[in-house]
């Protein structure tokens, strides 16, 4: 049998659960930043300073942190470790590493799209990627169910990435 | 935008993702039952535990979560009725055919399956222990009934 979900490696599925929870809250607090400003309007300058735009930067990079680094290496995971882990029990069980770093790759993409829509000033292009990047992160944390993850198995069912 | 606007988009936002997610939920541990056994068996014998009287079937696939949590709930239904129920796990990857002919779309699939290799009902998705405990109640009573009227 190769099903592997025993794999020493598994990590504790609550910790991107409760990391895809603060990035939801972000994610609201863009999408009503980005509603309040001005819709795209300004020049270039004026547009990379707004409050909403910043914050979405700064979710990005976050993203793609877990993508490229890694969602072992998260820093919302070692937060999960040193303040909540402790806390609560043992983890039922354990989950791969690669479907939840697939998924940060998928929430890099999206909320990259946002930024530079933003740039070249599309109406509403912050406020649509940061509001498909909520309803993700929205269902991971509250409902534990992880679209990017899904996205990732059906994938290397159909053989269209080799799982490394 | 007005404050207030902006509080209602984004509680919209909230209400949506949330009734995305009750709809996902709803479907997850949903069962069927298969109405009347079919000839040949639905399952190969070597899948099932000729020992017990119902096999409980997990289909798994790579990169699964929830297979592991339906892994726990199905092995401690099998724990609790030691004997009369047991538990197998097969990859989907290393059952393609199988997984075709029976119609498994989504990981884990559970088949609750008789010692003749015959399908009393499927759960798609990880249900909770007590959606298994009764899908196990209901088949070891059919399974009970049955035997009792080829004795009659």
């Amino acid at each position: 049998m190769s099903t592997s979900s025993n794999s020493p490696a598994g990590i504790d599925p609550r910790s991107p659960r409760f990391g895809a929870g603060i990035t939801a809250i972000l994610l609201l607090i863009t999408i009503a930043l980005g509603l309040g400003a001005e819709a795209s309007g300004g020049t270039l300058s004026q547009r990379a300073l707004e409050p909403g735009f910043l914050l979405l930067a700064a979710i990005t990079a976050l993203f793609a942190w877990g993508a490229f680094a890694g969602v072992k290496r998260h820093p919302y995971g070692a937060i999960y470790k040193a303040v909540l882990r402790p806390r609560l029990g043992p983890p039922s069980y354990l989950e791969e590493p690669e479907p939840p770093t697939f998924a940060q790759l998928i929430g890099f993409l999206v909320s990259v799209t946002g930024v530079v829509l933003h740039l070249f000033g599309v109406p509403y292009g912050l406020v649509i990627a940061a509001g498909v990047a909520f309803i993700a992160a929205f269902l991971n944390s509250v409902f534990g169910l992880c679209l990017g993850c899904e996205m990732y198995a059906l994938l290397v069912r159909a053989r269209i990435i080799r799982p490394s | 935008m007005e404050p207030l606007q902006i509080a209602l988009i984004v509680g919209a936002l909230v209400v949506l993702a949330t009734l995305l997610g009750f709809a996902w939920q709803n479907k997850q541990g949903a069962v069927s039952r298969r109405a009347k056994p079919s000839l040949p068996a639905d399952v190969p014998l070597d899948l099932v535990d000729s020992t017990a009287v119902i096999t409980l079937l997990q289909f798994s696939g790579p990169f699964c979560s929830y297979c592991a949590a339906m892994r726990g709930v199905l092995g401690a239904a099998a724990a609790s009725s030691e004997g009369q129920v047991a538990h197998r796990e097969i990859d989907i990857t290393d059952y393609p055919e199988l997984t075709a002919s029976l119609k498994v779309s989504q990981t884990p699939t559970t088949f609750v399956v008789t010692r003749t290799g015959h399908i009393i009902s499927r759960i798609r998705g990880a249900a909770k222990p007590p959606v298994v405990a009764e899908e196990v109640h209901q088949a070891l009573t059919t399974r009970k009934a049955q035997s009792d009227e080829y004795l009659i």
